[in-house]
């Protein structure tokens, strides 16, 4: 009996330090913190728009929907749906929509959401963080300062600006219909929503 | 029949005597030894803002039942090293950090980590994403984007601009500059004709400023890393009877900063919320001493972008409710 329990308390011994020796994950999840050992933000973020970014599209909240939200309980509906990077009261959502473009000057894309939201698309310079934040691609934990996790924004947004916008930006024009998934911020303690800027994961002009 | 009467009265005592012994220890609301010691490392008390978010880190402590001191590392990162050494032999149970030096603080908080004292970063990050518990900091690219932006508008894409920079070892330094050059330098006809560093320090910045106007006389503005030294920027630009010509910019969201807004002495700042960080790496630290080890490697605080269409809506370092 003392024998039998000896074996059975070594055999369980065993099997937990063997437990505790390994763990799995995905190949991709894998490759992707192999891509942020030696730091290199272009490839990052190229790894992320090659393989996320079909996933985020899929995942766009319908514009209707993120209005009617904000219109509620735009606390609770922004914590459900958005993201918030750290501490702070703006929230980052992607959305999809449909619309007509109002009017183009040589900074802008114009449009109207929503019936009364002015949204802005712009076609030469993107600033801050919105595209990269919005997508939930990247955790500032995974980089060993901030400067190499806001250089990702520099790379997505000038990625956006070169494959994204400039090629359909001799054929934005008032009057044409477009459909896109964006970036858009929200601060929920400035509501009700009056202008945004749309920063495009994809973006194509509808017939 | 006496000797086992005295026996038992003997066993009485001794068992009554140990079951006291053993309840004091046992546990309830007072501690035998006294509260657990935090240590509140700031990089130097000289500046109202790092007062701030030392003595908010201190309160919190205090508020949620530790022993709290405060040290002041003088921007020393030899002082700082000399503060960890004492906070490691004197039984303290975690610090709340705010370091001198992004790369040379990094030793400082390995050592504590060593020693299973568990370290929490406010404001100014180390360069190592494993040695302290969490880093608690401004989105201070985001902020200076946001700054950068307004700057161009004010003045239309055109115009010659100095920069003054913060220290140049702590990278808020640099993600400032960075964010908002990742802005105005989409702009060549807005020319920056001179950048020097003043230590984030208000003397110093005057000083930069003297000479950065003797040696340009088209400035059009300055941008400074921080309300200290845009305040030292404006002594000189109104020494110079330049008030009102050179426009300021600075970061932070001091009391200084938002009654310069309000006066028209200066144009924005970024509003950080030093209390905010502070309190959290208070509870931060709180949560890990009861047990808990999920933590967030970086907390990033949103800036916020005051200029003179919402400064009503600030005081210092916060916003109004």
């Amino acid at each position: 009996m003392r024998k039998s329990l000896k074996i059975i308390l070594a055999l369980v011994a065993f099997i937990l330090a063997l437990y505790f020796s390994f763990y799995t994950e995905s190949l991709s999840e894998r490759q992707l913190k192999e891509q942020f050992k030696e730091f290199n933000p272009a490839q990052v973020v190229d790894y992320c728009w090659e393989h996320k970014l079909e996933d985020l599209v899929r995942h766009a909240i319908p514009c209707e929907e993120f209005f009617a939200g904000l219109q509620g309980d735009a606390k609770s509906y922004a914590e459900r749906q958005g993201k918030v990077l750290g501490i702070g009261s703006n929230y980052f959502f992607v959305m999809q929509a449909q619309a007509e473009i109002s009017s183009v000057d040589e900074h802008n894309l114009y449009l109207i959401l929503n019936r009364d939201v002015k949204a802005t698309i712009p076609l030469v310079n993107i600033f801050s963080n919105l595209a990269r934040d919005a997508s939930a691609w990247f955790n500032p934990d995974d980089f060993q300062n901030t400067m190499d996790f806001n250089a990702l924004s520099s790379y997505l947004n000038k990625k956006i600006l070169q494959e994204v916008l400039a090629p359909l930006s001799e054929r934005f024009s008032s009057g044409v219909r477009i459909e896109f998934v964006a970036a858009v911020e929200v601060n929920i303690n400035d509501l009700p929503l009056k202008e945004l800027v749309l920063i495009p994961y994809k973006i194509k002009i509808l017939g | 029949m006496k000797n086992n009467f005295l026996a038992i009265l003997l066993a009485a005592v001794v068992f009554f005597a140990l079951c006291l012994g053993l309840s004091s220890c046992r546990g309830g609301k007072k501690k035998v030894k006294g509260k657990d010691k935090i240590a509140v490392v700031i990089s130097t008390l000289n500046n109202p803002w790092f007062v701030v978010l030392g003595e908010t880190a201190k309160e919190k402590a205090i508020e949620l039942g530790y022993d709290a001191v405060l040290f002041d590392s003088q921007n020393n990162p030899s002082k700082e090293t000399e503060h960890f050494d004492n906070i490691l032999s004197s039984g303290y149970k975690a610090v709340l950090f705010n370091p001198t030096d992004a790369n040379g603080s990094v030793v400082n908080v390995k050592a504590a980590k060593k020693a299973g004292i568990p370290v929490f970063c406010m404001d100014r990050e180390i360069n190592d994403s494993e040695a302290a518990v969490s880093q608690i900091l401004s989105d201070n690219f985001s902020g200076c984007v946001a700054l950068g932006q307004y700057f161009v508008k004010k003045f239309d894409g055109k115009g010659n601009y100095v920069e003054i920079l913060g220290l140049v070892g702590d990278n808020n330094t640099w993600n400032r500059s960075k964010g908002f050059h990742s802005v105005v330098d989409n702009y060549p006809q807005l020319v920056m004709l001179a950048q020097q560093t003043a230590d984030f320090d208000q003397n110093k910045a005057m000083e930069v400023m003297e000479s950065m106007m003797q040696a340009h006389s088209n400035i059009d503005a300055v941008f400074c890393g921080n309300d200290a030294m845009a305040m030292g920027a404006y002594q000189a630009i109104l020494a110079a009877g330049k008030a009102g010509r050179i426009l300021v910019f600075g970061f932070d969201g001091s009391q200084d900063a938002i009654n310069a807004i309000k006066e028209g002495k200066m144009e924005a700042t970024g509003m950080q919320f030093p209390k905010t960080m502070a309190r959290t790496a208070a509870e931060f630290a709180d949560r890990y001493l009861k047990g808990d080890r999920n933590f967030q490697k970086k907390v990033p605080v949103a800036v916020e972008l005051v200029t003179p269409e919402n400064v009503h809506k600030y005081g210092a370092f916060e916003k109004l409710e």
